[in-house]
């Protein structure tokens, strides 16, 4: 439904006749009507409601006398009557191709008193001709049935809404408005067509029967192949839903697949994490190492008790020691060659010549000092200077050293291993940060799964196939049973081919119209995924993802895969946006892809947007995203915008109207001194207008016009 | 370019698939889907009560030939 014009006479605050012209030409439209806050925006959603739905589309009950204006109120004396009217002339596609009609719907009041007022009658009327036109009852209610059906009720607010309610009545709890869905993407009509189908060849089928009840045979026959029948229904239903289920399965593979496309390699992240896992084991392993180095290098200088720092002392000990041997100072029982070394001198040291005793003597001598064991220190100390040997201070030295040696070269590696293997973990944990390690590790347990269903589905899927095969084979059997038995039983044969015929065209209808629907289901939730999350993912700066539930197909916001409402600054309003704008062009689409089909949908081939105040308590970045959403999102688009709005947006969307309106509130100057000069100027390209001015002074109402700008 | 939401004509139609499964319902039900399915979705759908709505479907169930 596309509205090429709007008109008041007498509505809320629009006083005498108003009329907004829209643009219908062209794959896009947009008009702009903008105003001060109060000035009459809003009234002119609520006059559309009220034209769409007369007495149903007002909030409460007894709002008639409001809807007139009160200026015009004021006008009518007491007893008299005041008629108000909002008028909307659209096209839609029809058989014919593009209609236009134009349906006005009046409200008329009797003034009882100074301040009360009757309403005395609301109708719908079918306006035709031009400057004298004819009024039409609307007999039997058909206009109110096509505009209602044009926009369901339960939809209203979301395409003719007010920017701050619209995300709460989308996002939030509304069963009605599931039910106002199929009605707008033609499911229930759909359904009803199905329904229909069923219940004619039901039909037939009873008449088949009471064309045959006398003959026993062919009427058992019969009812052979409806019980047959009945089963392969039941077996293609369950194969329906089998295949459904394998295509459900096959196509989360394939996202899950696509998912992980986009990630990374599967393989690649686990050969991440096990480098990960092997850089912590040789972490670990260093560290081991090194501490046993440690404690084994302080074992080791524990053991070796100082000799290390002797070794110096060594030679200085050896040649004192060489100096006493010489001289003989040394114990006799510790150097041999003693007695040689005294008698080879003249005289004993005491000053006796040797004589040929002397040798006997000294060896006795020899022999006693061992005895006495009077050298063992001395001794000892030998075996110490010797370069080698158990007791070999620089033996036992070497041995400390080199020992100290090895674990310090141990210690060396393990600190090296150690750091390396620091860096090593660090760039793992680096490289597990780029890649979504346990995302990708949940896909590929879900494609696993997954996976198992396919298998298990397409083994039923074939089992019960093979089923159907079976029962169509036998379907065959009985119709050719029913036609020989029919043939000998006498029946008018003409009749009987006739409603055979139309009974099994009309199941196969029905089949076809069932399969169509449910695949058309899948079709919606794809589209709607697809082409929400397309705008909103994109825009969403704080990782937040649209969701269209598969049942209701409605939007809700999700944050790491949660479903969730407490976010602000104007996330759920561009949802909520892009979701309309979806819906609405799905809604095109399907008429068009129908059209392949030979099935023209009636009703509208587009929708008419009205947007009061969209852009409304929003961040920054989200209000600049849906400013550039809403031109060109449907063949017409109406912004009502106030002043901020307005000079948030005019750069952009200026430049994109077809057409702007503005309306010019007059108010009591009492009221108009409280507004500052700024507040009542709007800037446009054509000049600056004020938009709110004082009464005259013969007036007391304050009341609204509506003015072209452009 | 600002992304907008994607035209569904270029999300994946399921029209080829439905133009196979009635040329495989028959000939004859593919000549009246479109109209047993306009009686109660079409243009004028909603000015007809439904009883003519089902008549008219039978109509064009029992008028059709293989």
């Amino acid at each position: 439904m596309i509205i090429s014009r709007l008109s008041f006479q007498h509505i809320l605050t629009y006083y005498g006749n108003q009329t907004v012209e829209l643009p219908t030409t062209g794959e896009r439209t947009l008009t702009i009507v903008v105003g001060p806050n109060n000035s009459g925006k809003t009234s002119i959603i609520r006059a559309l409601k009220f034209w769409f739905y007369g007495e149903a589309g007002l909030p409460r009950k007894g709002d008639l006398p409001l809807f007139l204006c009160n200026k015009a109120k004021a006008e009518t004396p007491i007893g008299q009557s005041l008629t108000g009217w909002v008028e909307v002339a659209f096209e839609r596609t029809g058989l014919q191709g593009k209609e236009t009609f134009c349906l006005r719907r009046t409200i008329e009041g009797k003034r009882v008193s100074d301040d009360r007022w009757e309403v005395r009658d609301v109708r719908l009327l079918h306006v035709r001709g031009g400057a004298r036109p004819t009024l039409d009852q609307d007999e039997g209610g058909r206009f109110q049935r096509m505009i209602e059906s044009m926009v369901p009720k339960a939809l209203f607010d979301a395409f003719y809404f007010k920017g701050e309610p619209l995300d709460g009545k989308l996002l939030g709890d509304v069963g009605s408005i599931r039910q106002a869905l199929g009605q707008f993407l033609h499911e229930d009509q759909w359904k009803e067509a199905e329904e229909a189908a069923a219940s004619i060849r039901d039909d037939l089928a009873k008449k088949l029967s009471k064309l045959t009840a006398a003959n026993a045979d062919l009427n058992r026959k019969l009812s052979e192949e409806t019980q047959n029948q009945a089963k392969l229904d039941a077996q293609k239903a369950a194969l329906q839903e089998e295949e459904t289920g394998l295509r459900k399965a096959e196509e989360a593979y394939h996202q899950e697949t696509e998912k992980l496309a986009k990630l990374g390699d599967e393989d690649a992240a686990r050969e991440v994490t096990a480098q990960h896992s092997r850089a912590i084991q040789r972490r670990d392993s260093a560290k081991n190492r090194l501490a046993q180095a440690d404690q084994d290098i302080l074992r080791e200088i524990n053991q070796s008790a100082g000799i290390p720092f002797l070794v110096g002392s060594i030679e200085r000990v050896k040649t004192m020691l060489a100096e006493m041997e010489k001289d003989n100072i040394l114990p006799a029982d510790i150097t041999p060659g003693f007695v040689d070394r005294v008698l080879a001198k003249p005289a004993c040291i005491c000053g006796k010549k040797h004589d040929d005793d002397s040798r006997a003597h000294w060896e006795a001598y020899r022999n006693k000092t061992l005895a006495a064991d009077a050298g063992e220190g001395l001794r000892k100390l030998l075996d110490w200077v010797k370069p080698r040997g158990p007791l070999s201070i620089q033996q036992r030295a070497d041995h400390t050293t080199s020992e100290l040696k090895r674990l310090m070269d141990l210690r060396a590696k393990a600190v090296s291993e150690l750091n390396d293997s620091i860096a090593a973990v660090a760039s793992a944990e680096e490289a597990m940060q780029a890649v979504p390690v346990e995302e990708i590790a949940r896909i590929g347990k879900a494609l696993q799964a997954l996976q198992a269903e396919i298998k298990s589905k397409t083994g039923r899927v074939r089992a019960i196939a093979e089923g159907v095969q079976n029962t169509e084979y036998v379907a065959k059997r009985l119709k050719e049973e029913v036609q020989q038995l029919s043939a000998k039983s006498g029946v008018d044969q003409n009749a009987f081919k006739r409603l055979s015929a139309a009974r099994d065209r009309a199941d196969r209808l029905h089949k076809a119209l069932t399969y169509c629907r449910g695949r058309l289901s899948q079709y919606f939730h794809r589209v709607l995924q697809a082409s929400v999350a397309n705008f909103y993912d994109s825009k969403a700066t704080d990782g937040s993802k649209a969701h269209i539930d598969r049942q209701t197909l409605l939007p809700s916001i999700q944050v790491k895969g949660q479903k969730t409402q407490n976010l602000g600054g104007g996330q759920s309003q561009l949802l909520a946006l892009a979701y309309v704008v979806s819906l609405a062009r799905l809604r095109q689409d399907m008429h068009t892809q129908m059209e392949k089909l030979g099935v023209r949908l009636g009703k509208i081939d587009d929708l008419s947007f009205f947007m009061d105040s969209p852009f409304g308590n929003m961040e920054k970045h989200y209000k600049e995203a849906a400013v550039q959403l809403v031109p060109g999102s449907a063949r017409q688009v109406i912004l009502l915008l106030w002043k901020e709005e307005w000079d948030f947006a005019r750069d952009f969307l200026e430049k994109e109207a077809d057409r702007i309106y503005a309306v010019q509130f007059s108010t009591s100057s009492d009221d108009l001194k409280k507004i500052g000069q700024e507040a009542r100027t709007y800037q446009f390209a054509s000049g600056q207008k004020e938009l709110i001015q004082s009464l005259s002074a013969e007036d007391d109402q304050p009341h609204s016009e509506l003015l072209r700008i452009q | 370019m600002e992304p907008t939401p994607t035209p569904p004509s270029e999300i994946g139609s399921p029209i080829v698939e439905l133009q196979q499964m009635l040329s495989d319902a028959g000939q004859d039900v593919a000549k009246i889907f479109g109209p047993a399915l306009g009686a109660f979705a079409g243009p004028y759908a909603d000015t007809k009560s439904p009883k003519d709505k089902i008549a008219e479907m039978e109509r064009l169930i029992m008028g059709v030939q293989n």
